[in-house]
């Protein structure tokens, strides 16, 4: 056998075993969602394929819906709104945005954040990973900080150069504050003093426009 | 000493058992028997006992703060009332006491202050603190409660006077009179209980202090069987002083067997949202795609995840010891949310992990697989 027929029988034989061993989203879509209701969800689903958008969180939320005994509109509707905040999230991160930083923003943005914060946030962190700073965005917001507070903090973190490890920090003590009692929007405040205080002046990001000097992730 | 030898042999006893019992994760929640009763078997219930006369109390307790915010390993109150007596009309030795009772998941402190009738010997007032500790299945549990008393003793008054007028000699008179007498007694007491499954085994002792730097030596074994989930029987042999019975609705002072019957014996109580399950740690390592996550709750019977790798299907994880679960789950790189469920309870996010807003039930936690 020559090699370029091996080649191709070898990759025909990958493709049909990881096909056998993970069933594809439409399988698992069918097998557990009415047949009208999936090809609905499909549908959106090959829509955002087309646009280059990440799938797999529709087709989770469509499944989710189907096990909380959600009903059929109830789920088209969670997935349509789960593909329009995926699309703007990309547009809001940029064309170079990676699958899970358009999963985080379109997130942040179902919890109310505003697309511009995104925009921003982008603007600060130029070239390094935007899931963290977009996940901890929606941590706060999720726990009651009001959505300017929340953006306006993690924007001011990441712009004095914090690190992922120091956003997740600055999000746990913030969590802790607000778990003892303390109302959201003054633990965030303590929570982003503390944050600035421990970064060094050296270690800070300059504003956009400036030095190229910064600590990237 | 007044301990007989067979209490020391129960105590024996309830020590080797722990050291040879395997630990693993509790299907019973932690703390004694008297303070964690509500929990196990609602608000209210009724114990009768017979040690050679028959007796009754009544108990309930009250979950403080707010239901529902049971998470993590956070503190939990509950206040606790009760009152007990002797005989069908209840007019002999009857006592009512309130109690505050604070716990984590494996340790607690109480406060309390409990009242007797004046024809009840050992005290009228009683103010006692204790704290626990679990070391499942082994609890350890220490108290102090003191006591104001009240009694009668006899006390010999004598005087002298001239026996004649005019004479030198003194006629000697001595005479013995009841003379009634308040004061404090402190009462210090240990227990050591082992518990598994229905069953609780304990000796409790002590010393109680009293008027006259008396000391007194006591000591009880006891016998808990939970027969259904409404009925528990109970069993003691030995003797436990009114400072050491005054909290404790199930306790009597001798040898003694009885029934705690509760009626509203229901999972949907006021207080199970108070005192659930929760859980008090989250683990998650990735290895080979495969994510392998760790939930610790040691009063679980059920712990359950879903999440979008398990298609949202609940998936129940397999006990280890110490309290932890675990689940092994094929995760791709990216964002994925999380939640864990306790005994058929409500969803919820694992401790620490950052929350996102749900869509269907709740918030999920975020877990971020590079």
């Amino acid at each position: 056998m020559s090699l370029r027929p091996a080649l191709l029988l070898a990759c025909a034989l990958a493709f049909a075993t990881t096909a056998h061993a993970a069933p594809s989203d439409e399988e698992r879509l069918r097998a557990r969602l009415s047949p009208e209701v999936a090809d609905r969800v499909l549908v959106v689903v090959r829509s955002a394929s087309d646009q280059g958008l990440p799938t797999r969180g529709l087709v989770a939320r469509a499944l989710e819906g189907e096990s909380r005994h959600a009903p059929a509109a109830a789920i088209l509707d969670a997935v349509a709104r789960q593909a329009s905040a995926l699309s703007a999230a990309r547009r809001a991160l940029g064309p170079g945005a990676r699958d899970a930083e358009i999963e985080a923003g379109a997130a942040a943005l179902l919890g109310g954040v505003p697309e511009d914060t995104l925009t921003s946030l982008r603007h600060v962190r130029t070239s390094g990973s935007l899931v963290i700073p977009l996940v901890v965005l929606a941590d706060l917001v999720a726990r009651g900080v009001p959505t300017p507070q929340a953006s306006e903090t993690v924007l001011a973190a990441t712009r004095a150069g914090a690190g992922d490890p120091e956003l997740l920090r600055m999000r746990e003590r913030v969590n802790q504050r607000i778990t003892k009692g303390e109302a959201p929007p003054g633990a965030t405040r303590e929570g982003l003093r503390e944050l600035l205080l421990r970064t060094p002046w050296e270690q800070r990001r300059p504003p956009p426009g400036g030095s190229a000097k910064g600590n990237s992730p | 000493m007044n301990v007989p030898r067979s209490l020391r042999n129960a105590g024996a006893l309830v020590v080797v058992l722990g050291l040879i019992a395997p630990v693993h994760a509790s299907d019973a929640p932690a703390g004694p028997q008297w303070l964690r009763a509500p929990r196990e078997r609602g608000p209210l219930a009724g114990t009768f006992a017979f040690d050679g006369h028959a007796s009754w109390g009544l108990d309930t307790a009250i979950p403080l703060g707010r239901p529902g915010a049971a998470g993590g390993s956070r503190s939990r109150y509950a206040l606790g009332m009760s009152i007990a007596g002797r005989g069908i009309d209840g007019s002999q030795d009857l006592r009512v006491a309130a109690l505050m009772d604070g716990r984590r998941n494996r340790s607690g402190l109480w406060l309390g202050a409990a009242g007797a009738g004046s024809a009840t010997p050992g005290g009228r007032l009683h103010v006692g603190a204790g704290l626990w500790r679990s070391f499942a299945p082994v609890e350890l549990e220490a108290g102090v409660v003191t006591s104001a008393v009240e009694g009668r003793h006899n006390e010999i008054v004598s005087w002298r006077y001239p026996q004649y007028p005019d004479s030198m000699n003194l006629r000697d008179t001595s005479t013995v009179q009841a003379v009634g007498y308040n004061g404090l007694a402190t009462t210090a007491q240990t227990a050591l209980r082992w518990h598994r499954g229905r069953v609780e085994l304990g000796t409790i002792g002590g010393v109680t202090l009293g008027e006259g730097n008396s000391l007194r030596r006591w000591g009880q074994a006891t016998l808990h069987f939970r027969t259904t989930p409404r009925l528990l029987v109970l069993a003691a042999y030995g003797q436990r002083p009114p400072a050491s019975l005054a909290f404790d609705p199930t306790a009597r002072p001798r040898t003694m067997v009885g029934a705690q019957l509760a009626l509203w014996a229901s999972p949907g109580w006021a207080m199970a949202g108070a005192l659930t399950a929760s859980v008090s740690d989250w683990r998650a390592q990735v290895r080979d795609g495969r994510l392998v996550a760790f939930v610790r709750s040691r009063d679980a019977r059920r712990v359950e995840l879903v999440g979008d790798f398990t298609d949202w299907t609940p998936v129940r994880l397999t006990a280890l010891e110490g309290g932890w679960w675990t689940g092994t789950f094929e995760v791709a790189p990216g964002l994925h949310q999380v939640q864990v469920r306790l005994d058929d309870g409500p969803w919820r996010v694992p401790p620490r992990l950052p929350h996102t807003t749900g869509e269907f039930a709740g918030e999920a936690g975020v877990i971020v697989v590079d």
